[in-house]
């Protein structure tokens, strides 16, 4: 005899409803936490990018890039002198999405430095990138047409020594970079 | 053939019944995280609280459960557990969570979970249902973190991310990749199946 | 009645084939590829100088060793006389940069016998090519010492290897062309420093062991087309589907000027893939219209992957993946018997 078919169902209705009370307040109660931790990763990265910038001081802009609002961060010494800006921004990579922090000077001209947030390139290669051999030698260079060459060849301000023999993963940043700044200079020079 | 007791199947989980290398359950996720011994141990610590949650869970049901419903039932809970999972990694490990990326929410469809709720924990009391979650938790956590031994310490000569071997000892890289996964994971099979049968020989 | 003993039958039955080619054991096939590469390897050796020597006698060294070893573990003899082994290990060796420290070629023969062969269940069970199986596992463990910069250094005496291979100056000047930068002094050079065609006949270039020298690997290739040891179609259809690649690609520019249809057939290891490792009998598939699909798919990849991917040759990569292939090929090119299936019967495939 088949009971009808709500009372089949019950268990599934009230366990539905205590899962759905459940994540909600386990959703409630780590949202904020969680929020923090993704900002956190960003802002623990800015004193290193630019040394010496107060944390408590970053003014955090928003501007449009590409169709999209991203946060710029702007840096302060403790002394409220503009160290720089610092702007999140992502890429394809030769395995993946490559995600990175740009630090420019006060005045949009030259790098001071790059940040690899996540990537997945190949290991012992392109996943060098996170090295602060490679991210320190974006220091001075000036961003818009920046490329790899070959290792130990890197002479002028546009050049950057590659990972490796086959630039892939090192140009894959340049690229972005390079990308990320020319849609800041649509912007009009200042953010 | 009587029922295994609780202890039994306890022991079961360990070795004869290895979720990793003797059922070869949840590989997906195994074969993906064993790149290192911390996001091999992260994962099994997961997949286990998910596991154990899930089994008490579905034991203390298991009088209402209907068996058109039952899997509906069971992947309700299973879900629910994972997605709490998946939070308390994001609020407490943030940077564990965001290297396991899409594996933490692919618990749910684990095999290991599944098959011990239909299996077990839909049959059995409350006290046999966790210590088989247990003992398949552990065995899984076995499993893992032998083959994230290997990987990590031939591929990166580093294990738990301390160096281990000299920089002059050169690294495989290969067994930090994909293809790495699945050498290190047919040969460890293999060793084992040898293991096993000559015992069963002598 | 004569009562028979069970151990002396009336009649002998055994199993079909009855007729048996003598001229095709193992041994003799695996001996003839041995000799089809004595002028590669000699070319080798006065091109590289004792880094050839070197690599080929720890190759051979470690692949008997293994190849025991795997044997003694499974309790079976030796199998080292059918010379398999050997052929493999010289291939490997012939396959890697002539600069690869010991480990690298010692860890790759073992993979290749180990893994690639005695893991699948000895000789005629591999799926994939045992040398290139080594190789592959080596190149992505050890990319910095197999890669592109594995190639180059500066010894004195041996002018070849102090610029980059062709393919890989090559690579970099296109690649540099298509960033729209201006090109580095250093890629310039190694572009404009390429060996003429001639050069690329005889050998005289940088680049793994045993694939520098065209004519060399063409002499050996001619031997064992001739004793009929090696599939022809295959290096046939392999070199004409890449030569046709090529020459369109260079017709749409996927290619420099400077480095043409012709040096992109003589540079890398094109030839010697072509007359041995994709000749392999055991990898490669088993009807005549197989093997042509097999080699096409084979010469079209190995074209792509130098075009398109980030490394500058493909050959080992696209042998790994038609060997992959295979047992597809093999089950769609399965000969009819003479007169095909009885239509309607249930053998008849549906159309």
């Amino acid at each position: 005899m088949q009971a009808h078919p709500l009372k089949q169902a019950s268990l599934v209705i009230v366990l539905a409803t205590v899962f759905a009370l459940i994540l909600a307040a386990v959703q409630l109660g780590l949202r904020d936490r969680i929020a923090q931790n993704k900002q956190a990763q960003t802002l623990s990265q800015i004193p290193l990018l630019l040394p010496g910038a107060d944390l408590k001081k970053t003014v955090t802009l928003k501007a449009a890039l590409e169709q999209k609002t991203i946060a710029i961060y702007q840096a302060f010494d403790a002394n409220d002198r503009l160290l720089g800006y610092v702007v999140p921004a992502q890429g394809a990579g030769f395995n993946d999405q490559i995600e990175l922090l740009i630090a420019y000077d006060p005045s949009l001209q030259r790098l001071r430095g790059i940040s690899v947030i996540s990537q997945k390139e190949t290991p012992g290669l392109g996943d060098n990138m996170t090295k602060p051999a490679f991210t320190k030698s974006f220091a001075g260079k000036k961003p818009g047409q920046i490329h790899a060459v070959q290792p130990g060849f890197a002479a002028s301000e546009t050049e950057i020594d590659a990972l490796s023999g086959a630039t892939v993963s090192s140009q894959s940043v340049c690229n972005i970079v390079n990308r990320v700044t020319q849609g800041l200079r649509l912007q009009g020079g200042q953010p | 053939m009587q029922e295994p007791t609780a202890g039994e199947r306890f022991l079961n989980g360990l070795l004869p019944e290895n979720p990793t290398y003797r059922q070869m359950l949840g590989l997906c996720a195994t074969l993906a995280v064993t790149n290192g011994v911390k996001p091999a141990f992260t994962m099994a610590c997961s997949t286990g609280f998910v596991l154990i949650c899930a089994n008490a869970m579905i034991s203390l049901m298991r009088k209402h459960l209907q068996p058109h419903l039952r899997i509906l039932i069971f992947t309700l809970t299973i879900a629910t557990f994972v997605t709490v999972v998946d939070r308390l990694l994001q609020a407490f490990f943030y940077p564990m969570s965001q290297q396991l990326g899409p594996y933490v929410p692919l618990i749910i469809v684990n095999c290991i979970i599944i098959s011990r709720c239909e299996v077990c924990a839909s049959k059995q009391s409350l006290p046999i249902a966790i210590a088989d979650a247990v003992g398949q938790t552990l065995g899984f956590l076995i499993g893992l973190v032998s083959l994230a031994s290997l990987r990590e310490l031939l591929g990166n000569g580093t294990w738990c991310e301390f160096e281990i071997l000299p920089q002059s000892w050169p690294r495989w890289r290969i067994l930090m990749l994909p293809p790495g996964a699945f050498i290190t994971f047919g040969l460890t099979l293999g060793f084992i199946e040898w293991f096993v049968h000559r015992k069963q020989r002598a | 009645m004569t009562q028979q003993t069970p151990s002396e039958p009336l009649l002998q039955v055994a199993p079909s084939p009855h007729l048996h080619a003598s001229h095709l054991s193992t041994q003799r096939v695996m001996l003839d590829v041995l000799i089809a590469l004595i002028p590669v390897c000699a070319v080798s050796c006065w091109v590289f100088r004792w880094y050839a020597l070197k690599q080929l006698v720890l190759c051979e060294l470690t692949a008997l060793l293994t190849e025991t070893l795997c044997a003694a573990l499974r309790r079976r003899k030796s199998p080292v006389w059918d010379l398999s082994a050997s052929v493999t290990a010289v291939l490997l060796a012939l396959s890697l940069p002539w600069n690869a420290p010991a480990y690298i070629a010692i860890i790759a023969t073992v993979v290749a016998i180990g893994l690639g062969k005695a893991a699948f269940g000895g000789l005629g069970f591999n799926l994939f090519n045992p040398a290139m199986v080594g190789r592959a596992f080596v190149m992505l463990s050890f990319a910095r010492e197999m890669g592109a910069s594995g190639y180059v250094a500066q010894v004195p005496g041996l002018d070849v290897i102090s610029q980059a291979t062709p393919l890989t100056a090559a690579k970099q000047y296109v690649a540099a062309l298509a960033s729209g930068a201006t090109v580095a002094d250093s890629v310039q050079t190694a572009f404009q420093n390429i060996p003429p065609l001639s050069d690329l006949f005889l050998g005289i270039a940088n680049g793994s062991l045993g694939e520098t020298s065209v004519g060399a690997i063409c002499l050996g290739g001619l031997y064992l087309c001739i004793r009929k040891t090696i599939a022809r179609e295959i290096p046939v259809c392999m070199l004409l589907t890449a030569a046709a690649m090529l020459g369109l690609m260079q017709l749409l520019g996927f290619t420099d000027d400077g480095f043409g249809a012709l040096h992109h057939l003589g540079s890398g290891a094109l030839f010697l893939g072509a007359f041995f490792i994709a000749t392999d009998p055991v990898t490669s598939p088993l009807t005549r219209r197989g093997r042509c699909i097999f080699a096409a798919g084979l010469g079209a990849l190995i074209c792509l992957f130098r075009a398109l991917s980030s490394y500058p040759e493909g050959v080992m990569f696209a042998v790994l993946f038609m060997n992959a292939m295979v047992p597809l090929i093999n089950r769609y090119t399965i000969r009819k018997p003479i007169g095909g299936p009885v239509p309607g019967s249930a053998a008849s495939p549906k159309a």
